[in-house]
Parts: structure tokens; C-alpha cells; sequence
């Protein structure tokens, strides 16, 4: 079932468990405004969502629903004791619209047939209500009252098509709440086809609509998607409603585009705002930061306002869904805010060694720094998302590659609850995609050749996710054909990515499908298969400072282990010297670290590896690989660094503590710089070097290879 | 030259249909059959309008032929008839 669906399911057992406690209380004699609200809302609440899913049997079942307890709950209607039973009986028959909406499913005939019953009686209530006339005349009245025109502004996230939520489904919910007076497709973020990645959505849509709705109304039609919508809903009768729409989207062509689908008119843009939005568009884009700040306050008004009224309406909620926007940028101040504490600290540092005596300063910069460090935990945290929801999205692309080429595929999801930075799951999730598919178009084997091999004729893919050593490991495994060494090899050596003298390790081996233009596929298939993408998935992954790793037994299958970093923005570092240049090493990859001795300097020679507790470690010279300076001090320190299961002692001059950092980038001009992943200020003004761990053992394995 | 669509240009053939069509772009008539065409999605819409960009910057222009009456419902569900030039 798809996630959207399970939720809708989850979200009706709800409501409809409420509406039973309720009736059970009324039955009880217990019949007060807050039993008949709860039933009111939990109707509601199920028509709402069964519309946006276009179950239209639903929607109007519970519409009957919804109009007598309206009624009811004005006062129009008394409620008796046949009155609950008829309601007790309709909750029982919804549950069953819903659980046959949710599998496809047909009612038979002898449910079609109570559920007419059922409606007939609720008419029956309906339009025998004592005033009838009035209540008619009423009704008109709150038409003209209440019918109002919003404007809906809305654009996807990066994952919204993979959701499958249809658009067409929200524009039809939006057709019969009322009235869509204006669509617009705004398509100027459509990039040409070379820069195109045709599942993620560029497109995006104004809709003016006219209904007598309220706006969390319309904001429920996106309950389902909230998380991959970015909507803003505005009352088009609000003074320079679109103009700060325009502001809020920071999209220069938006004024345009609305005056000339006849949103808005030229007038309702003042004439310092035109000057804004024509100039520069970098310019904009600060400005538009900047506008967002002043709106803020005006907006959070008004979002109190809203609060308030609806506060009775609504149970409270302990969640609260903020911007993502805003949180980075919170994380963006906090990185500042972490050097400059550094500088006081160095500077107090400094101070102190003239006195030799710890100041109050001394004291005071100390605990800001703590402090500092759970301010910088909890934004973290509150950037962290469970990648369950996005592994859930991968369900329905599995199963449907599998079943277009014919493969029976068991999906299975473990370690969904493992948290990782939002940013982190977004741009990790393509790669995903595409590994997945790899796995079921090449690993998994036809049902008649599994059954020929002895395995169950239903493949399994599995993609586990979980902590490990400051890192997350993200694996896919399927008990596959697993890769062929020698078909591999073979092709590497026919597109010259590796020479025939070449010796290679089985994991060096599995490692070449990542390598550009291979595909060992014999055929091309619409899924995969023509060798590009692999090599996007590893440079995807180790954009992200994360590594991938291959296993596969021939016959049994395989297995790809991707490890990330918690999170993008700050590493906790250890600071050290070789030569004049200071460099960072990210301390979760850090193991410990050693003196290296004249003695041992000595014993060691030539060789580049030392015997540590009995076991030999290879050792990388900073120094050599680099290029720097000779040592100002003459001391040696080896620090122990590993990356999964492998280590490496780098040789470095001075070893200068721990150092919280924010990762700055070098530019395209470092890009290709081995071994180092960015840059950061010191408190001292100083640029120091954050070394990339993982690229830099694979840079000692490649230099130990070649000798 | 004029070429052929697939049945259907959904998500699950974005993927293929984009370097299909970058393929194409190079052609010196950009004409597209649309008869076999049932079904299409916002993915599919939203690579057709990238597609006429990518063309535009070439300066050639892009034309649809055979358009079914349900095909053409299904852009205009989303109001994107007129940018495609159907409306």
C-alpha cells in the first residue's frame, strides 16, 4: 500500500474511533457541545481526505453526514436516542467505504443497499427538521457570507512525483469545494532538457479559487503532502496580498507572469517595488531575504490570530512544522557565531599566558562555549528526519520497475526511525533510486531462473538503514545473481579503466561499476544498463562526504554499503600543524594518536608502515603528500584515522587539540586538491585545512598499490 | 523529421523519453507524432515544456501533431495546453 494511503487509512481509524466514543458517551446520556463537535470535526476530517483521494463515495456519504450534524450542532436538530443508533450504524458503514476505497475494492450489493438506507434516514433528519425554510434561507445567507476568493500559490519539493500524489487529484478536490476561477502553470524554473532531472519538479502552479472555505480548509487539501509542497494561501482581498507573494517566492519573472495571467493588476504593485524586482536579480535574491525578515513579524501576527480562532476548533498539537528555510538559516548565524567564539577564546587564551592566572573571562568564555555547543546540538536535532518517510517513497518505484520487467520483488525497509540531516535524505535519495533499480534490474533474476538456481521464486531487496561510529550506514542488499568478477573485469579492461597487468582485489573489482561507461548488462534496458549513473550515484555520495562500498557473493548477491556523515555544516575537529599550514581531522575519525619517536623514525627507514601493538598500520606523510614545509618544531605525531574498516596514520608535525569547526567550501579551484574536503577560519584569523578522511585513505591504498 | 512517441510519457519513462528527446534536438524539424500517446503525466508535461525550451534556445520550434482529444484533456487538466501551443 502506498505510504499516502496508509496514512489516509490511519488518519480515518482515528476519526472514526473518536466518533464512537462520542456516540457511546451520547448513548450514555452524556450529549453536550464538545461530544457533537468531536463527531462534526471527525466527519469533516474524513470527507476532507477521502477527497483529495478522489473517493467519491466517501465524500458523499459523509457530506449528508456532515450537513445534519452542522445542523445539530446549530441547534436546528435535537438529538434522540434513534438518532445515535443511525450514527453508530453510519460509522460502521464508513469504515467500510473506507477499508474497500483503500484496496479498490467494490461494496456488494447488500452494503450499496444499507448504505442508501442509511443516507435516506440522514435526509430524512435532514429535511425534517423542525424550521425547515429557515434554515434554507440560512444557508443561502452563510453562502454569500462566507464565499470567499483565496489565492493559492504552490510549488513541489525535490520529492513530490515520487510521492505519486496525482496533481490532477488536487485540482479536482479544489473543483468540488468550489469554484477554480484561475490556473496558471508558472514554468520559467523549467530548466532546458540538458539540465533536467525529469522527476524532480520544476513547475509549479497559481490557482485563484472562490469558495466558502476557510483556509486551513484549502491547507488540509495538502495534509497528505505536506512535506513536499511549499504553499502559500492568501486572501486576495488582503492590501498587498501579491505583493508580498512575489517577495515570499523570490521569483523574478513571478510579477510578470501574474499581471499577465490576470491575477493581479500593475496597480497592486507599489512603484518602489517594481524598481526592486526589475534590478539585478542577485540582488534581489538579498533582498529578498531581507523583505522575509520585515514580513516575518506581520505574518507571525496574523498566524496568532489565526491560532486563536481555530484554537477552539482544534485539538493542540505538539509538533510544529517550521521552514526548513528558516533553520538553516539559524545554522548558517550559529556557524558564525562558533568562530567568533573561538577568537575569545584564543584571545583569552593568550591573555592568560601572560598572567598564568584563569580570569573570570577566562571563565565566562568557557561556559558560553558550552552553552554554545547545546544551542548548536539542538538546531542540529531539529534538522534531523527520520529517513523512514523517505525510504517509504521508494515502495512504489520498486514495485512497479519490478513488476515492468517481470520480477517478483519482496521490499523490505528496516532502521527507518534512523535520524540523518534533512538535506543529507534529500540528496541522497536519487542515488538511492537508482541503485535500487540496478539491484532489481540486474541483481534479482527471473522468477523461472530463480527457481532453476533452487531460490525462492520471490526476489528481496532489502534497504536497512542505521548508526555506526559517528556515521550512517545505508545498505541495499538483494539476494541476487551477485556481480560477475570476471564479466567486470573483463569489461574495465576493454575500456581501458584498468590494465590486464593490473591486480585487483575482489572489493577493487566490485568497486569498477562505479567507474564511468561500464555496464556489464548484456542488454540495455529501459531501467539500466547503459553505464552512465553509477558513476553519478558514487561522486553524488562523496559530495556528501560519504563513502560506498561493494560486496557480492556470485549466485548469492550483493550488498552496497553506503556510509554518511550525520550531518553537513559542523564537524568537531582536531587541529594540527605540518610545515606553516594548520589542518583539520574530523575527530569522528579519529582513533587515537601516538608520538612517533626518534627510536621508531629510525626502525621505520624507508618502510611506510609501523608496527603498532603488533599489528602493521600504514602511515601517509602529510608532509610528502602535500608539498609543506619542514617541520618548526622538530616533533613527529602519527594520528590514527579510519574510515569503515580501514586505517591509516597520517604523519604530522604538532598536534594542537580539539577545534569545533564550521566547514566553509575552497571553490571550484581546490576541487581537484587530494585529501581535503574544505576549509575553515581559526579564531585567529588563520585558514586551516579540513582534511576528507575517506579520500585520503583511498589515496594512501592507490599510492601503496602503485609501489 | 518527424518521430514517434511512445505510449506514454509518465514518471516511469521520463528517464528514457529525456535522452530520447535530447537525441532528437539536434534534428532540423522537430515535429512530434502524438497519436500512439494515451496517457501523460505532470512529469511527462513538465519534460515536453523543457523539451521546447531546449529547442527554443536552437531557435526551432516544436510541433505536436495527432493530439487526442484525452491527451489534450489531461494537459489541460493541468492549464499547460498553451504553453505546449495546443490551445
Amino acid at each position: 500500500m502506498e505510504e499516502e494511503l496508509e496514512i489516509f487509512l490511519e488518519d480515518c481509524d482515528d476519526q472514526l474511533q473518536f466518533m464512537e466514543n462520542a456516540l457511546v458517551e451520547m448513548q450514555n446520556g452524556i450529549i453536550d457541545e464538545e461530544a457533537i463537535g468531536a463527531i462534526f470535526r471527525a466527519v469533516h476530517t474524513i470527507k476532507g481526505s477521502a477527497g483529495m483521494f478522489g473517493f467519491d463515495d466517501i465524500v458523499a456519504f459523509t457530506h449528508t453526514g456532515e450537513n445534519l450534524f452542522d445542523l445539530i450542532r446549530q441547534g436546528k436538530v435535537e438529538v434522540n436516542k434513534e438518532m445515535i443508533d443511525l450514527f453508530l450504524r453510519c460509522k460502521d458503514y464508513a469504515e467500510k467505504l473506507v477499508q474497500a476505497a483503500v484496496n479498490s475494492e467494490e461494496l456488494d450489493e447488500e452494503q450499496k443497499r444499507i448504505g442508501e438506507e442509511l443516507t435516506n434516514k440522514l435526509i430524512a433528519y435532514i429535511e425534517g427538521k423542525p424550521q425547515e425554510s429557515a434554515v434554507e434561507v440560512l444557508k443561502d445567507e452563510t453562502l454569500d457570507e462566507s464565499e470567499q476568493k483565496w489565492h493559492i500559490s504552490l510549488r513541489f519539493h525535490q520529492e513530490f512525483f515520487t510521492t505519486g500524489m496525482s496533481i490532477n487529484s488536487i485540482f479536482n478536490f479544489f473543483n468540488k469545494m468550489g469554484k477554480v476561477l484561475l490556473k496558471h502553470p508558472i514554468t520559467y524554473n523549467i530548466p532546458p532538457l540538458e539540465e533536467l532531472n525529469p522527476i524532480h519538479p520544476y513547475i509549479g502552479f497559481e490557482i485563484l479559487f472562490s469558495g466558502k472555505t476557510t483556509k486551513e480548509e484549502l491547507e488540509d487539501v495538502f495534509e497528505f503532502v505536506a512535506d513536499d509542497v511549499d504553499l502559500i494561501i492568501f486572501d486576495v482581498s488582503e492590501k498587498g496580498a501579491y505583493e508580498s507573494l512575489v517577495v515570499q517566492r523570490g521569483e523574478a519573472l513571478l510579477q510578470k507572469e501574474l499581471i499577465a495571467a490576470s491575477f493581479a493588476s500593475q496597480e497592486m504593485f507599489s512603484e518602489t517595488f517594481l524598481k526592486d524586482v526589475s534590478s539585478e536579480e542577485s540582488e534581489a535574491e538579498e533582498k529578498k531575504e531581507l523583505k522575509k525578515e520585515i514580513i516575518a513579524p506581520q505574518e507571525s501576527l496574523e498566524k496568532q490570530e489565526e491560532a486563536k480562532k481555530s484554537e477552539s476548533k482544534k485539538k493542540s498539537s505538539t509538533t510544529l512544522r517550521v521552514d526548513s528555510h528558516k533553520i538553516d538559516l539559524l545554522i548558517n548565524y550559529m556557524s558564525e557565531i562558533v568562530i567568533t567564539n573561538s577568537k575569545i577564546l584564543s584571545l583569552v587564551e593568550r591573555e592568560n599566558e601572560e598572567s598564568e592566572e584563569s580570569s573570570e573571562l577566562e571563565e565566562a568564555a568557557y561556559s558560553m562555549k558550552e552553552l554554545l555547543e547545546y544551542v548548536r546540538d539542538g538546531i542540529m536535532d531539529m534538522r534531523m528526519i527520520q529517513v523512514g518517510d523517505s525510504f517509504n517513497k521508494f515502495r512504489r518505484i520498486v514495485i512497479d520497475t519490478a513488476k515492468k520487467i517481470g520480477k517478483d520483488v519482496e521490499f523490505v525497509i528496516s532502521g527507518g526511525e534512523t535520524e540523518l540531516d534533512k538535506s543529507v535524505v534529500e540528496r541522497i535519495s536519487d542515488p538511492l533510486i537508482h541503485m535500487l533499480r540496478n539491484s532489481i534490474d540486474h541483481g534479482i533474476e527471473l522468477p523461472e531462473e530463480r527457481v532453476a538456481k533452487g531460490k525462492r521464486a520471490k526476489g528481496r531487496v532489502d534497504l536497512r538503514a542505521y548508526p555506526d561510529a559517528g556515521s550512517i550506514v545505508i545498505e541495499i542488499e538483494d539476494d541476487g545473481g551477485g556481480l560477475d568478477k570476471e564479466r567486470i573485469l573483463a569489461k574495465a579492461i576493454e575500456n581501458g579503466v584498468v590494465k590486464p597487468s593490473d591486480k585487483l582485489s575482489d572489493e577493487e573489482i566490485y568497486k569498477l561499476i562505479f567507474a564511468a561507461g561500464l555496464s556489464t548488462a548484456d542488454k540495455v534496458s529501459d531501467i539500466s544498463g547503459r553505464g552512465v549513473g553509477m558513476d553519478v550515484v558514487k561522486r553524488n555520495i562523496e559530495d556528501l562526504r560519504g563513502s560506498v562500498d561493494i560486496t557480492s557473493t556470485y549466485g548469492v548477491g550483493s550488498k552496497i554499503t553506503i556510509r554518511l556523515p550525520l550531518t553537513l555544516a559542523i564537524i568537531d575537529g582536531f587541529l594540527v600543524q605540518v610545515g606553516l599550514t594548520k589542518y583539520i581531522i574530523p575527530l569522528e575519525n579519529i582513533k587515537e594518536c601516538i608520538e612517533l619517536t626518534k627510536e621508531e623514525e629510525a626502525q621505520m627507514g624507508t618502510n611506510e608502515f609501523i608496527n603498532l601493538r603488533g599489528e602493521m598500520l600504514p602511515l601517509l606523510n602529510i608532509r610528502d603528500v602535500l608539498h609543506e614545509e619542514e617541520s618548526i618544531s622538530n616533533r613527529k605525531n602519527i594520528v590514527i584515522v579510519y574510515f569503515g574498516n580501514k586505517y591509516v596514520g597520517l604523519i604530522v608535525d604538532e598536534l594542537l587539540g580539539e577545534y569545533q569547526t564550521v566547514i566553509k567550501s575552497l571553490g571550484e579551484v581546490f576541487v581537484n586538491l587530494p585529501g581535503i574536503s574544505g576549509g575553515s577560519i581559526l579564531g585567529s584569523g588563520e585558514i586551516a585545512l579540513i582534511f576528507d578522511v575517506p579520500r585520503l585513505i583511498e589515496l594512501k591504498n592507490r599510492v601503496g598499490s602503485v609501489k | 523529421m518527424t518521430f514517434e512517441m511512445v505510449e506514454e510519457i509518465t514518471i516511469y519513462e521520463a528517464e528514457k523519453l529525456k535522452e530520447l528527446l535530447l537525441e532528437k534536438l539536434d534534428d532540423a524539424e522537430l515535429l512530434l507524432d502524438m497519436a500512439k500517446i494515451q496517457k501523460i503525466d505532470i512529469v511527462g508535461i513538465q519534460l515536453l515544456i523543457s523539451f521546447i525550451k531546449s529547442a527554443e534556445a536552437r531557435d526551432k520550434r516544436v510541433e505536436f501533431k495527432n493530439v487526442s482529444e484525452s491527451l489534450y484533456e489531461q494537459i489541460a487538466a493541468s492549464s499547460c495546453e498553451n504553453i505546449l501551443g495546443l490551445g
